[in-house]
């Protein structure tokens, strides 16, 4: 009763399976990653404490970049506001810390929690609105969330801040905890998004963003795959957040509800390429060092750099890189498939 | 095997829209490994009896059943996962996947009730993507494709889901002759390997040539059903929709 | 209590003419302009400035700040925004993100953050009503405010710019067959979008302590009266401003101060989930699905 392959058909190969990257390919790949691994471990230990620090805010930038691209770039939802969860990750650690003198990484963890506990409850709700009119309501999500924040002072320290705990250790040894803690973030975020993008979710999320009718009859479900999405994003962004406390050591909710650094995040995916696995990584080194590096110096412009790159990205890559780049590699690959089929 | 028994029923289905019925009181019986045919002019209710079917909308009155058990209010995944499967008449092909993965899509997620891994899925993909004469573009993406491949995509996509019911919106709007008759056969092979096809077509030659039976719908009622000579001939579906020169053309 | 009404509807008034050219952008470009921000500060600068500079009344100056605003509306829009509307909404979006952070950072360098005021003598005084107090700047501000909103909403309907606006706004492919020129459209609707916030600025800059972020906090009330009345609706910015500034004004009293942001967004995020068509409900572009 089956049109094709019933289990005892589909024995036989007729069609090599999904392109597997050849074993050289993959050599090559092992070297490049042991070469990043060596390249990401190093740097507390030559560069300048300037420079650490500059790096461990990249490294903070890239993971943001890469929780919201899960959003962004597979289930195609604008989550502009997602800087809620960074948000709420810090005042976590903020109040567990102070609070209830919880240690750091069990305070983290419930920053994590948290925040994916926030979105997945938010989500049903607010993932039935489409496009722009979701990306506005995740914007109206962080402003009230912020002021709830501000307006819970007695445990948050509303509008004065807070003082999180400080690192016990030299300022040596900080710096290494804190560039070392954000670098597994955002190794943790990468990893994340390279495994949503090999399985199922990563195929379902891809679909729904192209077309959500056409994919729940494929039978996606995609209520539940956008709100696991958002779920994830908003556990990686809570993560971040909550590091981002303890290593600022003082908190006010402008800080971490922050809608410009949401954006921010947001148009380092784009740049980088939103919907790929590298992409936003690539982005947020590309826009934090070329702020850092440029303009950086003339601090009271930084705004203003900012809103220049922000516009000529949107005027020039609306694409991004890393998509413009895949376009043109896959162009190539694509024909040298074809010459391999002419061949034999 | 019982051969001819009611596989999906609908029971006064209605649905609408705003305070308008799009589809009023149906009553419809689908027989295992048969053709049905969905006739009717444009706005008579065809599509949305198909949304209905597929779980995209809710009935607003009335029952479905699938084998004897209600499939009323399931969401259109589930529906899948039953085995029902469709393609739209506005093709909706998945920009940036490729013609593979977007066909492994259906085996992926709902093939044998949860859907089968990814790999075994491209496989099956590949498979499908062969018998609808689309074997040679497997790794294209869908930009690249014609409105006639694009149809056949569409089928193959739904084929992945290795449906028992398989709904056909319009399949062959658009096409030439030739590209008709070939999907005809394609149509027909899907068929004779035991799926069970509910086709909406305004190609009236290809909707006789393939239909075992028809039910004609005229602003959301069902006006006329049967074998596709009695319909042709039927008083109310010649002055609702086919016009005297057709009947006359296939009259005795 | 008639206090709170009479300082809701005054609040509501101006909240409405801050509203409708952000509408009216929306509802015919499908563009959401965060940089109308930034056009709110500019218009209150400028009259801030001939104030200083020349002595000029504030509410004298308020064509002034349109006219500037205006030109410089329509040079963003025909040279940046034009290029890249067909990106879709959340492209625009960020977009005007951009200029509004390039706009509003300019201003704190040229101008500083200090808190500044617009005081003509009449300033402080007022009209009391048995009880109530009505203070005549902002009774000034709320009838300008209503008349400029009428005003606009003749235009519209009764000149030919208007109807092509309209006409636009419902299906822009049809506008063209007619006729139309879109581009030109599309600049001027940004333009005179941008003369409005200018208006509800120089207003602004008589009632309010203006700075550089001056705008920020109207441009969320423009967002949720936005929702709450109807994209590009002219009788629902009325409506949703007068709406929002009496909900603001009892929630002060009631909540607390601090609260207001939060009401107004849980509002905005619960309309766009409930109604998005807005309460007086012509939708000219989908939001749920």
């Amino acid at each position: 009763m089956s049109v094709t392959g019933s289990s005892a058909s589909h024995q036989r190969k007729i069609h090599p399976p999904a392109p597997e990257p050849s074993p050289a390919r993959r050599a090559a790949w092992v070297v490049v990653a042991a070469l990043l691994a060596v390249l990401a471990v190093l740097p507390p230990f030559y560069l300048s404490g300037y420079w650490v620090r500059v790096i461990t805010g990249l490294l903070m930038y890239a993971a943001l970049a890469s929780a919201i691209n899960i959003m962004v770039g597979f289930a195609g939802y604008p989550a502009l506001g997602n800087i809620v969860f960074f948000g709420t990750g810090a005042y976590t650690v903020a109040v567990l810390m102070v609070k209830y003198n919880t240690g750091f990484f069990v305070a983290l963890a419930a920053a994590g929690v948290l925040a994916a506990v926030y979105a997945a409850l938010l989500g049903t709700a607010v993932l039935r609105l489409r496009g722009a009119y979701f990306g506005i309501a995740t914007i109206g999500i962080n402003h009230a969330t912020s002021e709830l924040v501000t307006n819970l002072d007695r445990l948050t320290g509303g509008g004065r801040g807070t003082i999180v705990p400080f690192y016990p250790g030299g300022i040596e040894e900080e710096r290494m905890f804190f560039y070392y803690l954000m670098l597994g973030l955002m190794v943790l975020s990468v990893f994340t998004v390279w495994v949503i993008s090999r399985n199922r979710l990563g195929y379902g999320l891809r679909a729904l963003k192209a077309d959500q009718e056409g994919a729940s009859v494929m039978g996606v479900n995609t209520t539940r795959y956008k709100v696991i999405a958002w779920t994830i994003s908003a556990g990686l962004t809570g993560l971040v957040g909550g590091a981002y406390a303890y290593w600022l050591a003082f908190l006010e909710p402008p800080y971490v509800f922050d809608i410009t650094m949401s954006v921010k995040t947001y148009i380092m995916a784009i740049l980088g390429g939103a919907g790929t696995v590298i992409g936003p990584v690539v982005g947020a080194f590309a826009l934090e060092l070329l702020s850092e590096l440029i303009w950086g110096r003339f601090l009271e412009a930084h705004m203003l750099v900012l809103g220049i790159v922000v516009v000529l990205v949107v005027l020039f890559i609306p694409q991004g890189f890393m998509n413009l780049v895949g376009r043109l590699l896959g162009g190539q690959r694509r024909r040298r498939a074809k010459e391999v089929r002419a061949d034999g | 095997m019982g051969e001819r028994t009611p596989l999906l029923v609908g029971r006064g289905v209605t649905r609408f829209f705003g305070g308008v019925a799009a589809v009023m009181d149906v009553d419809f019986e689908v027989r295992s490994g048969e053709v049905l045919g969905l006739i009717g002019p444009n706005g008579a209710g065809k599509t949305t009896l198909m949304n209905l079917i597929s779980g995209l909308i809710p009935l607003s009155r009335g029952d479905m059943l699938l084998d004897g058990r209600s499939i009323k209010g399931l969401p259109p995944w589930d529906i899948a996962r039953l085995g029902i499967a469709r393609t739209f008449q506005i093709v909706k092909p998945f920009a940036g996947m490729t013609l593979r993965e977007n066909v492994a899509m259906g085996a992926m997620f709902a093939r044998e009730g949860r859907g089968v891994p990814a790999r075994e899925a491209l496989e099956l993909a590949g498979e499908v993507l062969e018998l609808v004469g689309l074997g040679d573009r497997m790794n294209s993406y869908t930009d690249e494709l014609n409105i006639a491949l694009r149809k056949r995509l569409e089928l193959a996509r739904a084929l992945a889901l290795n449906p028992r019911i398989l709904l056909l919106d319009e399949v062959m709007a658009g096409l030439n002759l030739k590209e008709v008759e070939r999907l005809m056969e394609l149509v027909k092979t899907i068929n004779a390997r035991g799926v069970t096809i509910i086709v909406i077509e305004h190609v009236m030659k290809a909707i006789m040539g393939i239909s075992d039976r028809i039910i004609v719908l005229h602003y959301g009622r069902k006006i006329a059903e049967g074998p596709p000579q009695a319909v042709a001939q039927d008083e109310n579906v010649i002055t609702a929709y086919l016009g005297r020169r057709f009947a006359q053309g296939k009259g005795a | 209590m008639s206090q709170i009404v009479v300082n809701g509807l005054l609040t509501g008034g101006l909240y409405a003419l801050v509203a409708v050219g952000f509408s009216l952008v929306w509802g015919v470009m499908n563009v959401v302009n965060i940089a109308h921000a930034a056009y709110i500060m500019l218009g209150a600068y400028v009259s801030y400035w001939l104030y200083q500079l020349y002595g000029w009344d504030p509410f004298l100056s308020i064509p002034a700040a349109m006219a500037v605003l205006f030109v410089f509306g329509y040079l963003v829009a025909s040279l940046v925004l034009n290029r890249v509307i067909r990106y879709g909404l959340v492209m625009t979006l960020v977009l005007t993100f951009g200029i509004d952070l390039i706009l509003q950072n300019a201003a704190l360098m040229l101008w500083s953050a200090d808190y500044r005021s617009v005081t003509p003598a009449y300033a402080g005084q007022g009209l009391a009503l048995g009880g109530v107090m009505v203070p005549y700047v902002r009774l000034a501000v709320f009838v300008l405010a209503i008349v400029f909103v009428i005003l606009f909403s003749l235009f519209l309907s009764r000149t030919r710019m208007g109807n092509a606006i309209q006409a636009t706004a419902l299906n822009p492919a049809a506008a063209e067959l007619t006729g139309v020129r879109i581009e030109r459209i599309y600049a001027l609707t940004y333009a005179i979008g941008a003369a409005l916030a200018a208006a509800a600025g120089s207003m602004i800059s008589v009632v309010y302590t203006i700075q550089p972020q001056v705008g920020n906090v109207f441009l969320t009330r423009a967002f949720v009266i936005t929702v709450l009345g109807g994209l590009g609706s002219i009788p629902g910015a009325l409506l949703g401003g007068v709406l929002l500034g009496l909900a603001e004004s009892f929630a002060t009293v009631t909540v607390g101060i601090g609260w207001s942001e939060a009401v107004s967004f849980s509002l905005l995020v619960i309309i766009l989930i409930v109604r998005p068509q807005g309460l007086l409900g012509r939708r000219f572009f989908g939001g749920v699905g």
